[in-house]
Order: C-alpha cells, then structure tokens, then sequence
C-alpha cells in the first residue's frame, strides 16, 4: 500500500478516512459509484472531477470484475496541505497482468473490448500507480484532487 | 440461522425481479413525431438494460417505419467505455436497419471525460440537447416548425 510517505516534493499525502467495499457482482459497481459520489461530494469536488473520478472508477472495477475475478475497492479521503481528495485502491487476487506496458496502451485488450479502461483511467486521474503480479494478483491506484 | 440465509435468499430474488422490473418500465421508447422516435435513458446502461433498449428500439424502428431515433442520455450518470461500446452497438444496428440514430444529452462534464477516456464518438451525431436533436430530425425529413402569422382562435 502507498501510505503518506510519497516522495512528493515537501508535502506528505496523508489520509483522512478509510472504508473498503467488497465487489464480487455487477450490482456492487452502482453501489461503489454511489459512495465515491458521496465521499466526492463531501470534500466539494466539482462535478467535472466527480465524473472523471466515477468513470475512471468504474473501468477498473470492471476490469476487476472482469478479468480479477472481483475483490475490493479501499475508499480515502486523503489531503496534501490544502488539497483534498480521493484516493481509490482497486485490489484483487486474480490471474495478474504479465505485460503491464501492453495493457497500459490504448486498444490494448485481452477480452475483445475497446482496450481504453487503463489506459483511460490514468487520464483520467491525476495520480494512478498499477502494480501486478502473474498468479497473485493486481493492485491499482488512483487519485483525483477536488481542484485537481 | 438456515431461516435467516431462507429469508436473505428470498430478498435477493425479489431484488433481482423488481431490477428487470424497472429496467423494462425505464426504457420507453416515445413515438414524438411521424417518422421520429425518442429514447430518454435514465440511470445505468449496463449490458443487460442495453439488450432490452436495442430490441425495443429496432421493434418500434420496424412497426412505426422511423428513418430517426434519437437516444437521450441526459439522465444517465456517467459513461465509461462499457456504457460507449453499448452505445456505439445500438447506434450500428440502427443503421442496418436503414434508421439513423442520434445521440443527444450529452453534458458539458460527460463530453470532457469521454474525451479523456479515449472514446472516439465521431462518427455518431451527437446534440447536447434533446431539443437540437429534434430540430436536426425535422431537417432531415424537411419538416419546418414556424409561427404562424395570425393566431386563429378556432385552431387553439
Ligand atoms: N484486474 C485485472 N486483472 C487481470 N488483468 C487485467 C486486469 N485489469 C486489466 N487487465 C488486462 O489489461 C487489459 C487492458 O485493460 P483495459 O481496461 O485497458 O482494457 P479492456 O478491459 O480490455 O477494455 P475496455 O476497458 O476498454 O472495455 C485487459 O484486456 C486485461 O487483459
Ligand atoms: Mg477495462
């Protein structure tokens, strides 16, 4: 886990609050969409951030669905001096992914989709980090600032 | 305890059923002009609600002979690459049907994360209105809405 000791200039990131949700189903995704709108909402993102946020969210908990067998979403509010925001931590204990540069590329996709879930989620967030290992799993990260 | 995981059991189909329940009642399909059909979207698009959109939507492209159908998307709330493929699928099988479909709600915050997504929506026409896409349906059929000159009593 990436805790307050990034080695970001000067500042720390440090979390606020904490909640994980499990995701095993297709009916969880609305759910977790739900609660990060919530949490969203809470620390005044505008509406534009809040759907980037929501839609990066949504790929990768398809993806975790999709290809991880499912697993579950740590939900934080982290700050860094003045800033606040959302960090998503998407893990599962699924088959992995064995070439990470592959499937960061757009079109890039295994199961005949538009290969932009990755990808796009990175654009979409202002901080993502994607580790994985083949047989144990994947762990993905993003952050989304309020005023980011 | 069996009670209990009889009684959670019996939820959750109740739940399922009341789920296609709405995902039925939720996707009319509006006959708003001869020839012009309009599809308001409200809530997620996932892959089960997509079906049922689809084939309402050929199956009323074929009983009313519509050459337009436009999908609104004001009300759902966000559009990942799951939610553009379906449209993108819905939008291809209008068209071999000989209809054109036309996609329109599309929100100010909507437009700007499909972009950064990746989603390539060029070759669908798209209106930030249900209003701009009526408009664009009556000129494709050469319909014209005008105000009449002199309002007579008996019409109103
Ligand atoms: N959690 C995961 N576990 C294992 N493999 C994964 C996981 N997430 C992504 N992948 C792999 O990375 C590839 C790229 O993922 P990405 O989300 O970019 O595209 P996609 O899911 O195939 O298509 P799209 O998201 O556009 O529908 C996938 O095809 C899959 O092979
Ligand atoms: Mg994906």
């Amino acid at each position: 886990m990436i805790t307050g000791t990034r080695k970001k200039p000067m500042m720390m990131i440090l979390s606020l609050s904490k909640d994980t949700i499990q995701v095993q189903k297709e009916q969880d995704v609305v759910l977790l969409r739900n609660r990060i709108r919530e949490v969203a909402v809470k620390i005044k993102m505008g509406l534009v951030n809040q759907t980037k946020l929501i839609t990066a969210a949504s790929e990768l908990l398809r993806n975790m669905l999709r290809y991880g067998g499912g697993g579950k979403c740590l939900i934080e509010v982290v700050t860094r001096g003045r800033d606040n925001g959302v960090r998503l931590t998407f893990s599962d204990q699924g088959p992995g992914i064995p070439d990470i540069a592959a499937a960061m590329q757009d079109g890039f996709s295994t199961g005949k989709s538009l290969g932009l879930g990755l990808p796009g989620a990175k654009r979409l967030s202002n901080e993502f980090d994607l580790k994985s290992k083949p047989g144990e799993g994947t762990v993905v990260m993003i952050l989304k600032w309020a005023n980011g | 305890m069996l009670l209990f995981e009889t009684f959670i059991k019996g939820r959750e189909e109740v739940i399922l059923r009341q789920t296609d329940e709405i995902a039925e009642i939720s996707t009319p399909v509006i006959r708003v002009w001869d020839g012009i059909l309009a599809l308001p979207i409200i809530g997620t698009l996932d892959s089960s609600r997509t079906q049922i959109v689809m084939e309402n939507l050929l199956q009323e492209i074929v009983e009313t002979g519509s050459s337009i159908a436009i999908l609104d998307i004001s009300g759902v709330p966000a559009v990942d690459s799951l939610v553009a493929q379906h449209l993108i699928k819905t939008v291809s099988a209008t068209r071999l049907m000989g209809a054109e479909c036309i996609i329109s709600g599309i929100r100010p915050e909507i437009a700007q994360t499909v972009v950064h997504l990746g989603i390539d929506l060029s070759n669908i026409i798209t209106k930030a209105s249900l209003a701009s896409a009526l408009s664009y349906a009556f000129r494709v059929l050469r319909l014209e809405v005008r105000k009449s000159s002199a309002i007579s009593k008996t019409n109103l």
